[in-house]
C-alpha cells in the first residue's frame, strides 16, 4: 500500500501550488491526487509536463486528476496516464473513449450523486467490466454502506482507496454533511478496519488521504494524518523539514490581482456581513443588491442550484422591482449549467445567437437590453464539489472593471455570510425542536410536536412523518397535518423501496421532487391534503439515528413562495439542511421515548399475566371459603386459618397489581378516572382498611389500631377504585414505616370541610418525615432516606401514585406535619359533591 | 328467582382463558344457570347468532385472541377484541344484559364500551365467583322488569 494526498484540503482556487507540492512531500507521502481544475494551477504547471516535472523534482508520483470535466483532464494528460482518472458516473460518450485511450477510469461513489450507494456501484461495475472502483471510506458510511465490504467487493479492481474519516456532528443534509470530515481517527468511519482488510487482500495500490474541510489548517490536517499512518504500519517517506505552514487555510483566499476600490468592496463585505444575521429568507435580497452595487448592473439574479433535478429556484432579484425574471423555480438553463459544470465564473455573450437561444428569458434580454452575463457559481463553503448558488449578474457594460478572480472571492464571501444565516436557521430550530422534545409526553405527542416545527420552519403546505415499525418492514404513518390514502385500509404502509417514500428508506438519501408524478418510484398512494392540490412538489429526508441507522422518513409537501423577501417556492436543500437538523435533534428523544413505552407495555402485559393466575386463586379461595365443610375441615386440621390468610394475601397481591397497573397508567397517558357517587367512609376507607389487614398482621398490629373520626362528607364524584388504591397505599406506607413496637402503633384518619374543600387527613405515630423531604417522598422511584436501612419494602411509587390519582380529580396532597403526628392531608375541591371533576370518563358505578 | 327459574336461563361466557373461569362456571352453575362457555370468539358468535334469543345474559371478556371474525388491526393485537364482540352482540340484540368481566384496568378501552343501563363493567380482581353470581342475578332480574 502506498500513501497519497489529495489536495481538495486547499479549495478550488490554490495561489502557490509549488508550496502544496513542498508540504505534501516533507509530509512523506509517496503521491499526490489533484483536486483542482487542470488549467488552474498557475506557475510552470499549466500542462503536463510542467505539472510532472514540479511533482517529479519532489520526489512524488502524480496519482490521478480529479478537477474540472473529463475532458478537459483527458486533453490536460496529452500522453501522460496517470494511475485513475477519477469519475463519479459512466458518460456513455466519453468513458468508452478514455478507456480506448488507455486511462483507467476509477468509480468513485459520492453522496447525492447518480452512484451513492455500494449497490449503485456494484451495479455499475458489473455492467463495464473496464470501469476501475475507487471508494470512498467517508462517503459509503454516511450512505449508510460499510467501507470494509466495498473494499472486499472486487479486490482485483481497486484503482485506488480514498480514505477518510466523518464525524455525524453536522447531520447528513446535502447542504452540512461535508463539514464532518475530520482527520483520521477522530470520526466514527474507523478506518483502522479498512486498512486491516487491505492488508488481508494484499492491496498494493494507493490508500489516498483525502478530506474536503478542516477546521486546522490544510498542513496540520495533513500531518495529522500522517501521523496517524504512520501509527497504523503505512510507509510514509521520512518527515522532512517543511516550510512553516500558511495560516489556517483562508477560505476566501484573496485574489492577487486586485481592481476592486478597497471602499467599494468594503461597503460588498459589510451589506453581506449585514445580511447574514436578517434571516435566511431576506438575506438574499441584501446580497443581491450588495452585487448590484458592486458591479453596475441592469439585473442581478441569484439562484439556488440543486444538482439532483439540474433545477434552479430563484432566490432574490435586484433591483428587485423587475418582474419578468420571476420564474420561480426552473430548469437549469444551458448557460448555467456550462458555467456550473466549469466551476468557474463565466462570460457570456447574449448577442450571440447560440447563448441567448439557451438563456430561458429571451423576453426580457430585449426589454432591458441586456447584452452581457457573468455566470458566478458559488460552492457550499464546505463542500467545494456542491455548487450551492449562482449568481448571474448584468452588467451596464460589457468588459467589467473586476476580473473573474476578485469575482469569485466575492461569491465566496456571499456563501459564507449564507451559510452563516442558514447554519443560525438550523441551529434555531434545532434547539426549539430539543424543546418540544423535552415537553413530550409520549411518542405520539413528539413526533406531532416535530411535524408542526418542521411545517413551520419550512413553511409548507403539508407534512408526515412515517416511521419504520419494530419488526423492520414497513414504513408507517406516525404523524401527519392531514393526510389521504389511496388504498385499502390494510396497505395503508410502504415497504422498502416502494414508492418514493420506500426508495428514500432503502437508499438512505433526501429526495427532491418538483413533481412527484413525473418520479421513477412514484407509487401514488398517499398524499398531504394541502390547498394546492394541482401541485404534487415534495421534499423527502430520512430520519437517522446520529450514529446511523434509519427509523424513518419525514414527507413535506408543496412550499409556500415566502410572504416577506425571497421568490421561490421550490424545497431546496437548506431546507433538506433544517429538517434533517430537526431530525438529528428529535430522534435520540425519539428513541428513548419508545423504549420507554415498549418498556412500559411489556410491563402491563406482564401485569396482565399476573393478573390471571390471581384471579384463579381468589376463586379458588372463595369456593373453599363459602364451602362450610372445607372451612371446618382446615380448622380441624391445622391450627391456624389457612385460608384466612391465603385470602388476605391473595388481595394483598391484587393491591400491588393494581399499583402497578396504574403506575403504567401513569407513565405513559396520565391516570383516567372513571367516577361515580362515593361515600367516602363506607366505599373508600373501610374496604381499604379491610385491605391492609395482611400488612397489619404481619406485623403484629391489628384493624384496632387504625382509628376512623366521625366525619360525613356527602356522596363525591371519585373514582372508587383508585381512592382505596390511594388510601391503601397511605396505610401501607405508614404501616411499613413505623415502629416495631405494636403498642406505638396507631393511625387516625378523620376528615373536614373547610376553605371549600373536603379534607382528609391520615396521620401517624412513626418515625416521622424530615424536613425537607416533603415533596421528594412524592417522586417516581424516590424512597424515603432510611427506608433502605430499616429494611422496608416498596419501589417508591405508592405516593407518587397517590398525588397522581388526587391531582386528577382537581385535588392535592400535602405533608402537613413532619412528626408526632405525621400527617398526610388529602384536599378536594367541594365541587365534586355535585359533579365530576373536569374531563373524565363518567360511567355508572358497578356495585 | 329459584333453581328452576335458573336453570331456564342460558348465561353465555366469552372468555379465551381456563383457569379463573372454571370458578365462575362452578359458582354460576350451582346457583342453577346453565353456562355455556366458548374459548373462541369465532365459536362465541357462531353461538350467539343461533341462541340469541334464549340467552339471559352475557359474560364477555375483554383482551382475547381475535381469531378469524376480526382483523389484528381492528382488535389491537387482541386487547380490544372484547370491544367488537360486544358491539356483534349488541348488533344481534339489543336487549340481552352484557356483564363485561376482565382484568383489562386500561379506561381508553373500558371507554369503548357504550353507556347503557344492560351492561355492566367488573375487573375480576374485584369480583371473587359469589359476587358475579350476586351480580348476574340483579342484572337478569332487572332486564326481564323492563
Amino acid at each position: 500500500m502506498r500513501p497519497g494526498f489529495q489536495t481538495i484540503i486547499w479549495g478550488p482556487h490554490v495561489e502557490d501550488f509549488d508550496s502544496v507540492l513542498d508540504a505534501i512531500a516533507a509530509a512523506g507521502y509517496h503521491g499526490v491526487e489533484i483536486s483542482q481544475r487542470p488549467d488552474s494551477l498557475g506557475n510552470d504547471m499549466h500542462d503536463i509536463a510542467g505539472l510532472l516535472r514540479a511533482i517529479e523534482r519532489r520526489g512524488l508520483t502524480l496519482i490521478g486528476l480529479a478537477g474540472g470535466t473529463l475532458k478537459e483532464r483527458m486533453d490536460f494528460c496529452e500522453d501522460f496516464r496517470p494511475s485513475y482518472l477519477y469519475v463519479e458516473e459512466w458518460d456513455e460518450h466519453l468513458s468508452p473513449q478514455a478507456v480506448q485511450m488507455g486511462f483507467r477510469l476509477a468509480l468513485h461513489p459520492h453522496l447525492f450523486k447518480a452512484i451513492h450507494r455500494l449497490s449503485d456501484a456494484e451495479e455499475l461495475l458489473a455492467n463495464h467490466p473496464e470501469l476501475w472502483f475507487l471508494p470512498d471510506t467517508a462517503h459509503l458510511t454516511v450512505a449508510g454502506d460499510d467501507p470494509v465490504k466495498a473494499v472486499e467487493l472486487m479486490p482485483a479492481r481497486l484503482a485506488g482507496v480514498h480514505l477518510k474519516d466523518w464525524t455525524p456532528d453536522f447531520g447528513r443534509s446535502y447542504h452540512r454533511y461535508a463539514r464532518g470530515f475530520t482527520e483520521l481517527g477522530t470520526g466514527s468511519v474507523k478506518p483502522e478496519r479498512v486498512l486491516a482488510a487491505l492488508r488481508k487482500l494484499d492491496y498494493r495500490e494507493w490508500v489516498v488521504i483525502e478530506q474536503d474541510t478542516t477546521r486546522i489548517g490544510p498542513e496540520a490536517s495533513m500531518i495529522r494524518s500522517a501521523e496517524w499512518l504512520a501509527r497504523n504500519q503505512l510507509p510514509l517517506k521520512p518527515l522532512r523539514p517543511m516550510s512553516p505552514p500558511t495560516a489556517p487555510r483562508d477560505p476566501l483566499c484573496p485574489p492577487r490581482t486586485r481592481r476592486c476600490p478597497p471602499e467599494a468592496e468594503a461597503r460588498f463585505l459589510h451589506s453581506v456581513i449585514s445580511a447574514s444575521v436578517q434571516g435566511l429568507a431576506d438575506c438574499y435580497g441584501a446580497m443581491a443588491e450588495a452585487f448590484a452595487k458592486l458591479v453596475p448592473c441592469h439585473l442581478v439574479s441569484l439562484w439556488a442550484y440543486s444538482p439532483a433535478k439540474d433545477l434552479m429556484g430563484l432566490l432574490a432579484v435586484a433591483p428587485d422591482h423587475v418582474k419578468d425574471v420571476r420564474s420561480t423555480t426552473r430548469k437549469a438553463d444551458g448557460l448555467s449549467i456550462e458555467a456550473i459544470a466549469r466551476q468557474t465564473v463565466t462570460h457570456f455573450n447574449l448577442g450571440d445567437p447560440n447563448h441567448r437561444e439557451q438563456f430561458l428569458s429571451r423576453d426580457l434580454i430585449d426589454a432591458m437590453g441586456l447584452k452581457h452575463m457573468v455566470s458566478i457559481p458559488i460552492a457550499n463553503p464546505w463542500n467545494p464539489n456542491h455548487t450551492w448558488l449562482l449568481a448571474n449578474l448584468f452588467p451596464h457594460e460589457q468588459s467589467i472593471s473586476l476580473t473573474d478572480a476578485e469575482l469569485a472571492y466575492f461569491g465566496r464571501h456571499l456563501a459564507l455570510a449564507a451559510d452563516r444565516a442558514l447554519d443560525d436557521r438550523c441551529s434555531y430550530f434545532s434547539s426549539r425542536a430539543n424543546v418540544e422534545a423535552a415537553r413530550s409526553r409520549s411518542a405520539k405527542d413528539l413526533l406531532d410536536r416535530i411535524r408542526k416545527l418542521i411545517q413551520e420552519a419550512l413553511d409548507c403546505e403539508g407534512v408526515s412523518i412515517f416511521l419504520v415499525n419494530d419488526l423492520g418492514h414497513q414504513l408507517e404513518e406516525k404523524a401527519t397535518s392531514g393526510i389521504d390514502w389511496f388504498v385499502a385500509n390494510d396497505r395503508r404502509f410502504y415497504g422498502k423501496g416502494e414508492g418514493l417514500l420506500g426508495k428514500v428508506w432503502e437508499r438512505n438519501e433526501t429526495l427532491l421532487a418538483p413533481d412527484a408524478t413525473h418520479e421513477r418510484y412514484y407509487a401514488g398512494i398517499s398524499a398531504e391534503r394541502v390547498e394546492s392540490t394541482d401541485r404534487h412538489e415534495y421534499l423527502f429526508s430520512p430520519l437517522v439515528r446520529p450514529p446511523g441507522g434509519i427509523i424513518g422518513v419525514t414527507r413535506c409537501r408543496n412550499k409556500r413562495a415566502p410572504s416577506a423577501g425571497g421568490w421561490s417556492n421550490m424545497f431546496s436543500d437548506q431546507d433538506a439542511a433544517i429538517v434533517d437538523a430537526i431530525g438529528q435533534a428529535a430522534v435520540p428523544h425519539l428513541s428513548v421515548l419508545m423504549a420507554q413505552e415498549r418498556r412500559v407495555k411489556a410491563l402491563g402485559k406482564l401485569v396482565h399475566e399476573l393478573g390471571v393466575p390471581l384471579v384463579a386463586v381468589r376463586g379458588a379461595i372463595d369456593e373453599m371459603w363459602t364451602t362450610r365443610e372445607v372451612r371446618a375441615f382446615f380448622r380441624r386440621t391445622f391450627d391456624y386459618d389457612y385460608l384466612g390468610d391465603i385470602r388476605s394475601w391473595s388481595e394483598l397481591m391484587a393491591r400491588l397489581v393494581d399499583n402497578a397497573e396504574l403506575y403504567q397508567e401513569g407513565v405513559t397517558r396520565g391516570i383516567r378516572l372513571r367516577v361515580r357517587p362515593t361515600l367516602l367512609r363506607k366505599q373508600v376507607i373501610a374496604p381499604a382498611v379491610r385491605r391492609v389487614e395482611r400488612l397489619l398482621r404481619n406485623r403484629g398490629f391489628s384493624q384496632d389500631n387504625i382509628t376512623r373520626g366521625s366525619f360525613n362528607f356527602p356522596a363525591l364524584y371519585v373514582d372508587q377504585n383508585l381512592f382505596q388504591q390511594v388510601v391503601f397505599n397511605l396505610l401501607s406506607n405508614a404501616i411499613k414505616h413505623c415502629f416495631a413496637d405494636p403498642s406505638s402503633f396507631q393511625v387516625e384518619i378523620g376528615g373536614e370541610e373547610r376553605d371549600a374543600e373536603f379534607q382528609l387527613w391520615f396521620r401517624d405515630w412513626g418515625p416521622g418525615i424530615e424536613e425537607g423531604m416533603e415533596e421528594v417522598i412524592f417522586l417516581e422511584g424516590v424512597r424515603g432516606p432510611h427506608a433502605e436501612e430499616r429494611d422496608v419494602a416498596g419501589q417508591g411509587l405508592g405516593l407518587w401514585l397517590v398525588r397522581q390519582v388526587v391531582e386528577a380529580h382537581g385535588g392535592r396532597i400535602s405533608v402537613t406535619h413532619l412528626k408526632n403526628p405525621t400527617e398526610f392531608r388529602v384536599f378536594l375541591p367541594e365541587s365534586l359533591a355535585q359533579r365530576a371533576p373536569a374531563a373524565i370518563i363518567t360511567r355508572e358505578a358497578t356495585t | 328467582m329459584n333453581s328452576t327459574e335458573e336453570s331456564s336461563r342460558v348465561i353465555l361466557l366469552i372468555d379465551d382463558e381456563e383457569a379463573p373461569n372454571v370458578f365462575y362456571v362452578r359458582a354460576l352453575e350451582r346457583a342453577g344457570f346453565r353456562v355455556e362457555r366458548r374459548t373462541s370468539v369465532d365459536d362465541a358468535l357462531d353461538f350467539a347468532r343461533g341462541a340469541i334469543q334464549k340467552l339471559a345474559l352475557v359474560i364477555l371478556d375483554v383482551m382475547m385472541p381475535f381469531g378469524r371474525s376480526y382483523s389484528a388491526e381492528d382488535a389491537d393485537d387482541g386487547l380490544r377484541t372484547g370491544v367488537l364482540v360486544y358491539k356483534d352482540i349488541r348488533a344481534l340484540s339489543s336487549t340481552v344484559p352484557i356483564l363485561v368481566l376482565t382484568v383489562v384496568r386500561n379506561p381508553d378501552i373500558l371507554a369503548c364500551f357504550e353507556d347503557e343501563p344492560r351492561l355492566k363493567v367488573i375487573r375480576k380482581l374485584d369480583c371473587t365467583p359469589r359476587q358475579l353470581v350476586q351480580q348476574v342475578g340483579e342484572m337478569i332480574r332487572k332486564a326481564e322488569q323492563h
